[in-house]
């Protein structure tokens, strides 16, 4: 919190901290003036100081008291630690959601102490999560389940991460790749468009830039996303990801023969990895 | 009464102040001593801080929503590797506990409003429909509130006699009278330096301007 009148503006609401910094009595005479004049006349941040003096009294009244013991009580029932895990209901969806927490933020001390180099940043972090992000295939992404229970917090750590990297990431391609990870899918697309730009574009660049079309999904999308994988099999046929998402696609359009066509192009090149068995699975499924 | 001793202090980070051993947990995200001590000294003040909020927004859950909304608060303090533990920059208990309760509301704040988006059909309460129904169920304060909807708060302020404090005394007004805060849960606040007597005080005072200005004698 910095202490200058110009913070608290001309009819600008207050920022929390300086709340807390009013009520400490910490603010310099000049400061908290101003911040009585807004309060006077902000309905909205008087309120909003009002909620906060009666969450933090130190005071606690009878009721209160057995509230927070009851919810306490729970707690150790519960065998809860401080770290989280919302509204798991089995140990199994526990033991995913920590694990999950715990290689997410490994990954995360791991990469800032720079044992990681930049191109294989993305790979570590999905090898070590036991989920992966969304159903499409990003190249060089190592196999993991998709979990239909995954919980909110698993997308948040991802996010959280993506976010992060994808700061410090210098690349085009890179810095797309963190935020498609991230879910942010027009950021991605357009990082990614301009290393689908490069002359010498890879395969693995248009497969990404595909799967970002295909999990935007937005009007027309689905013919991009369809054309960024034909032209990642035009430079390299036995490209694997792109024949994996080219099916999802075509399945999802309910291009079902289509779909069924691709996925046994992707088996006759691969029949044993974790991808080739959640192929086989599809094309089971779409004949039913 | 105060914070009961369920988590007494023993471990680690017992020597540290709350700002150090907040801003330690943050950068030893796995070192769980720290934690311990962490639990020991903030768990059982998090929880109330959620639970004051629950009652401010007029919800009354069972145990098992409370305890996954402290651990929201544990994975909010934790995100990012646990940057905004380690990147804190106050040094006081106060601003310590003031950060958990900002984490609390809005952690609280938000499960239900996603709460909410998940149900369209349900009615969606906000926090400032819940204190608005509240007030006007005052009833005994609806003519001080009517009263300060229309009066020149500035005249008011220029009226009291304690010109340096003023701005204070009529936001200690209408903290009382419009959001129903008690004279002791004001004065337990450094910032506004009065005891409750003086509370008191200032309260009489602005209370026989107003009467003065609307041409009414004090009683």
């Amino acid at each position: 919190m910095v202490n200058r009148q110009s913070d608290t503006g001309n009819g600008e609401c207050l920022a929390e901290d300086l709340l807390s910094g009013y009520l400490e009595g910490k603010l310099t005479p000049v400061l908290k003036a101003a911040c009585e004049v807004h309060l006077i006349g902000c309905d909205e941040c008087r309120q909003k100081l009002a909620d906060f003096m009666r969450i933090l009294q130190p005071d606690i009244s009878e009721q209160e008291m057995a509230a927070v013991n009851a919810a306490v009580v729970r707690w150790e029932q519960r065998d809860l630690r401080a770290i989280p895990s919302r509204q798991v209901r089995s140990w199994k969806r526990v033991y995913f959601a920590l694990a999950t927490l715990a290689a997410v933020l490994v990954m995360g001390v791991l990469v800032l102490v720079g044992v990681f180099s930049a191109q294989d940043r993305i790979q570590q972090v999905l090898a070590a999560s036991p989920d992966r992000p969304f159903e499409a295939e990003m190249a060089n992404q190592p196999y993991r389940p998709l979990k239909q229970t995954r919980g909110p917090e698993t997308d948040r750590e991802f996010a959280a991460q993506a976010k992060e990297m994808s700061k410090q990431a210098t690349e085009a391609y890179d810095i797309g790749r963190w935020r498609l990870l991230g879910k942010e899918y027009d950021s991605a697309i357009e990082q990614l468009q301009v290393a689908a730009n490069d002359p010498g574009v890879s395969s693995e660049v248009l497969n990404d830039l595909g799967v970002a079309y295909l999990l935007r999904d937005e009007p027309g999308d689905p013919d991009r996303a369809k054309q960024q994988f034909d032209l990642a099999l035009q430079r390299d046929p036995k490209f694997l990801p792109a024949l994996f998402n080219l099916g999802l696609l075509y399945d999802s359009t309910n291009k079902l023969e289509d779909a069924g066509r691709v996925w046994q192009q992707y088996l006759d090149l691969d029949s044993e990895s974790g991808w080739a068995k959640e192929v086989r699975r599809n094309k089971e499924d779409s004949k039913k | 009464m105060t914070e009961a001793g369920r988590f007494r202090r023993h471990g680690q980070g017992d020597d540290l102040s709350s700002a150090q051993l907040f801003r330690q947990c943050g950068e030893r995200l796995t070192d769980v001593a720290l934690w311990q001590s962490f639990q020991e000294r903030f768990h059982w003040r998090i929880t109330t801080y959620v639970i004051r909020t629950l009652s401010i927004l007029r919800r009354n859950p069972d145990r098992d929503t409370v305890c996954d909304l402290v651990q929201e608060v544990y994975l909010r303090l934790l995100q990012n590797n646990g940057r905004s533990m380690s990147g804190f920059r106050e040094e006081t208990d106060f601003a310590v506990f003031a950060f958990l309760g900002r984490m609390s509301m809005r952690a609280v704040s938000d499960h239900f409003r996603s709460q909410q988006a998940g149900k369209r059909t349900a009615e969606i309460i906000s926090i400032d429909d819940a204190r608005r129904f509240e007030e006007e169920s005052k009833v005994e304060d609806l003519d001080i509130s009517s009263i300060l909807s229309w009066i020149d708060v500035a005249r008011l302020i220029e009226a009291d006699p304690d010109r340096r404090n003023a701005t204070r005394n009529v936001l200690i007004f209408k903290l009382h009278y419009l959001e129903g805060l008690t004279v002791k849960e004001i004065s337990q606040y450094p910032g506004f330096d009065l005891t409750e007597g003086a509370i008191e005080v200032v309260l009489k005072n602005l209370r026989m301007q107003l009467r003065k200005k609307m041409g009414r004698s004090d009683q």
